[in-house]
């Protein structure tokens, strides 16, 4: 068991710069989830931890000790890869024992092993065919036995679902968390796109964008306290709304000139975006957060009605006010005509400002 | 109406096809026929394709030669030393300019590739000069070692080598396998396809190379067997040919035996030097 730690590790390719100056901790036995859309380095980043790409500049430390210079063989560490790797002249047993082999364990001891691993795994009855001749949910289990096989202190796991079909990604996303962090809990670092997969499995998540780290945090902590406009937008579906506009001084209270719409400024923030005054601020809202009002007698900001999303459980109302458009969520039992005049207002609570310019969350004062 | 059109078209392909196929075959055809005539008759004009009479004679003056089991064993003796030599060596070679990283290693790989665009030809002279200050004229040794390693062959392995998912090296690497291992144990084996096909084609170049055995070699007991055969009956104003044809012929059973058999690897040879660079 042990820690990973990533000290200011940046990578670059060329030109590119694939990591670009990161700090993470990862703590013993946590469940650590890199999120980010693809090309944003976390796979590369677990590739420097893994010890398959060397770090330009940066240190990187698994337990107590610094690996810069450590071969990927001698990291303990275990890898399973999104295309599983599997050696495709080796039966299964052989592909499990493969790591140990390698290693020199005794032949008696590495049965024993494997048997305990694919117990484990519920694949026994597969040791003796080819990776061929597996399923893709089969191939994953193998590789998985693979990597536990060596009771490694860490566990790297790149994109490790994204080949299944969805009704075996979800049942796999439940299983790998059970298996790596409740039964093995081992120190596990995993790699996704899918925000879905991070929110069920991490225990925290470390969202990147262009090589850089924005914010590491509890599910919660992301979905609720977004650090960054990056952040705001990537986490949640349908995604937060974001209204861009000037901040201004109206009847000495502070609003918001969004195109062709004023929006009021609550007055726990007012403070806050005193020094904003005159400039561009971007608002975020989550369809959640926002409640709407039809027919006689209602009040707040007014919309036209574009069309409604029914999925069933939730509908999602999408308008248009001024000259953005907005998606809402709404009561499935709720009707609505295209083109219908309505007024809809924010929880003054979840609303969330960003600087247009960095990006960057504007906190209460 | 559209399938008949298909049909037609399958049709005169074939037929394109097999009239093409008799051409080249015809050579091949002649020699066979050619080997079991007197050279009388095999030096007609017209040429006639029906020996008449038919005579075993050609192959008996070529098996009772008494070097003729010479001939062959340092053929076989050459031909082994350059496969075994070519697939383990050009593998390796082909495995790090695939998937080792290190400094000047694309340089290096151009400057191999620049060695393939000059004409084996012309390197013969200097290498017959240099070979004759190092005493490898007149030894086996001539032929074998400049056939040991060639920048087809690493181009050809290289090419098989990258065509593999990079994933399975990583976790080779992961699993605790250094290069050295991650070629024994994974890159070797599943390079079986290609090793066959680069096999096969040493096979067939060092088993018909002629003009280098013929500078090199120089002693009658050092012959390889298509410069034995050219010598054995070469004759002061002529050449006695069909004992010739018929070695040809009986030289050519390995080769096409071997083609029979494994043209599958040959079809993967081109394919892999056909594909991407």
């Amino acid at each position: 068991m042990a820690r990973v730690m990533l000290q200011g590790v940046t990578k670059r390719f060329g030109d590119t710069i694939a990591v670009n100056n990161v700090d993470l901790q990862v703590a013993d036995g946590e469940f650590m989830v890199l999120l980010g859309p693809s090309g944003c380095g976390k796979s590369t980043t677990m590739r420097l931890i893994a010890g398959l790409e060397d770090p330009d500049e940066g240190e990187i430390y698994i337990g107590n000790r610094l690996v810069n210079e450590i071969e990927p063989s001698k990291r303990n560490i275990a890898m399973v890869f999104q295309s599983y790797a599997l050696y495709p002249h080796m039966t299964v047993y052989k592909n499990i024992a493969f790591p140990l082999k390698m290693r020199g364990v005794p032949k008696d001891e590495i049965d024993r092993k494997v048997k305990e691993a694919a117990d484990m795994l519920n694949i026994i009855h597969l040791l003796k065919r080819m990776p061929r001749q597996l399923s893709g949910g089969e191939m994953q289990r193998v590789a998985l036995a693979r990597a536990i096989v060596r009771e490694p202190m860490v566990f790297l796991l790149d994109e490790p679902l994204s080949n299944l079909d969805a009704k075996l990604r979800v049942k796999m996303r439940f299983e790998l968390r059970k298996l790596l962090h409740d039964e093995l809990k081992v120190t596990t670092v995993y790699v996704t796109h899918d925000q879905v997969e991070a929110l069920t499995m991490a225990d925290r998540i470390a969202v990147m964008k262009k090589g850089r780290v924005l914010q590491v945090d509890v599910a919660d902590g992301l979905f609720n306290r977004p650090r960054d406009i990056f952040v705001a937008g990537f986490i949640g579906s349908p995604p937060m709304n974001f209204i861009e506009g000037v901040v201004n001084e109206h009847d000495g209270a502070l609003v918001i000139d969004a195109k062709g719409l004023e929006l009021p400024m609550p007055t726990h923030f007012q403070e806050a975006l005193k020094s904003y005054l005159n400039s561009e601020i971007t608002v975020g809202v989550r369809p959640q957060d926002i409640k709407v009002f039809q027919g006689k007698g209602a009040r707040g900001i007014l919309g036209y009605v574009l069309g409604v999303e029914r999925l069933g459980t939730e509908s999602y109302l999408h308008i248009i006010s001024g000259d953005c458009t907005i998606v809402i969520r709404v009561d499935p039992e709720s009707k609505f005509k295209e083109g219908e005049r309505i007024w809809w207002v924010p929880r003054e609570t979840r609303l969330h400002f960003f600087d247009t310019k960095t990006g960057a969350v504007i906190a209460k004062t | 109406m559209r399938l008949s059109f298909r049909l037609i078209m399958a049709i005169v392909g074939y037929i394109v096809l097999t009239v093409v196929a008799i051409i080249y075959l015809m050579p091949f055809i002649r020699s066979i026929t050619a080997s079991f005539m007197t050279w009388e008759q095999a030096q007609r004009m017209p040429p006639e394709w029906i020996p008449d009479p038919f005579t075993t004679r050609p192959f008996e003056q070529i098996l009772g030669l008494k070097y003729f089991p010479v001939w062959l064993i340092n053929s076989v003796i050459i031909s082994a030393s350059i496969v075994t030599a070519q697939t383990i060596l050009a593998s390796m070679a082909g495995f790090a300019f695939a998937r080792v990283k290190f400094p000047g290693r694309e340089m290096l790989f151009s400057l191999l590739l620049a060695t393939m665009m000059m004409p084996g030809i012309v390197t013969l002279m200097p290498t017959y000069a240099l070979f004759s200050k190092v005493g490898l004229i007149d030894n086996l040794l001539g032929i074998i070692i400049p056939g040991l390693c060639g920048a087809s062959s690493i181009f050809l392995m290289r090419q098989y080598y990258l065509s593999m998912p990079q994933d399975l090296f990583d976790a080779a690497r992961v699993d605790g396998c250094t290069f050295l291992k991650i070629f024994r144990h994974i890159a070797f084996p599943l390079a079986r396809p290609a090793l066959g096909a680069l096999a096969i084609y040493q096979f067939l170049g060092s088993w018909n190379s002629f003009l280098g055995p013929l500078a090199i070699l120089k002693s009658i007991e050092k012959f390889t067997l298509p410069v034995g055969l050219l010598f054995a009956f070469n004759r002061a104003w002529y050449v006695e040919y069909s004992p010739i044809i018929a070695g040809s012929t009986l030289a050519a059973a390995p080769t096409i035996i071997i083609f029979i058999i494994f043209n599958k690897y040959l079809i993967k040879g081109i394919q892999l030097t056909a594909g991407k660079r």
